[in-house]
């Protein structure tokens, strides 16, 4: 394994590590105290810190070797997902909407919906990978 | 939509990557492309088959 991979594996591990550990202390004191907190953020942001450096490595590697960063494919790829992600959203904010009593408060709320979409977005990916666009449709 | 490309490539002797590079697409797309999971665009069609030498319909089946 080079040096180049060495360093952003190692932040990882130590980024897991500081959530399993932030998850640890929040249960062991029962509440978010704010060693637990701490904990998870830090852990969280070098995870996702490292997550985004590879991609961008990635990309910069494969920029250096004369792949273009998007294609038609992955354009088209990208419209389908937003445009699916676009419609599900509307059930998702709908359901959140209906069961609202559930949520203490409405940041709390308004988190869930932004998360939802994300995910949303994420899985119509994942779908539209798996599924190939054998159509001539824009969407 | 079927494609002779994977036999092609072997014919000629080029790698998935070697052939996205010829025709300026990421290696992802000749995968699709060789899976039928992708109706490509008349461009990208025209530039496949010309790598090969050949016209769209030898290379392309509907």
């Amino acid at each position: 394994m080079d040096a180049k991979r060495v360093l952003p594996n190692l932040l990882f591990v130590v980024g897991v590590l500081l959530v399993g550990a932030g998850v640890f202390r929040w249960r062991a004191d029962g509440a978010a105290t704010m060693a637990a907190r701490i904990l998870l953020g830090a852990g969280l942001a070098i995870v996702v810190n490292v997550i985004i450096a590879r991609r961008r490595m990635r990309r910069a590697a494969r920029g250096e070797a004369g792949f273009p960063p998007e294609d038609e494919l992955s354009r088209c790829l990208k419209q389908r997902a937003a445009h699916a992600a676009f419609h599900l959203s509307f059930f998702w904010w709908m359901a959140i909407f209906l069961f609202q009593d559930l949520f203490d408060e409405s940041e709390t709320m308004l988190g869930m919906g932004i998360l939802g979409m994300g995910v949303l977005y994420g899985i119509s990916l994942l779908v539209n990978k798996r599924r190939g666009i054998v159509d001539e449709n824009p969407y | 939509m079927k494609t002779r490309i994977k036999e092609l490539r072997a014919r000629f002797d080029l790698t998935q990557s070697e052939l996205a590079l010829k025709v300026g697409v990421r290696r992802e797309t000749i995968v699709f492309l060789e899976k039928g999971k992708y109706m490509p665009s008349l461009k990208l069609a025209h530039d496949v088959a010309r790598v090969f030498g050949l016209p769209i319909e030898e290379v392309f089946l509907l």
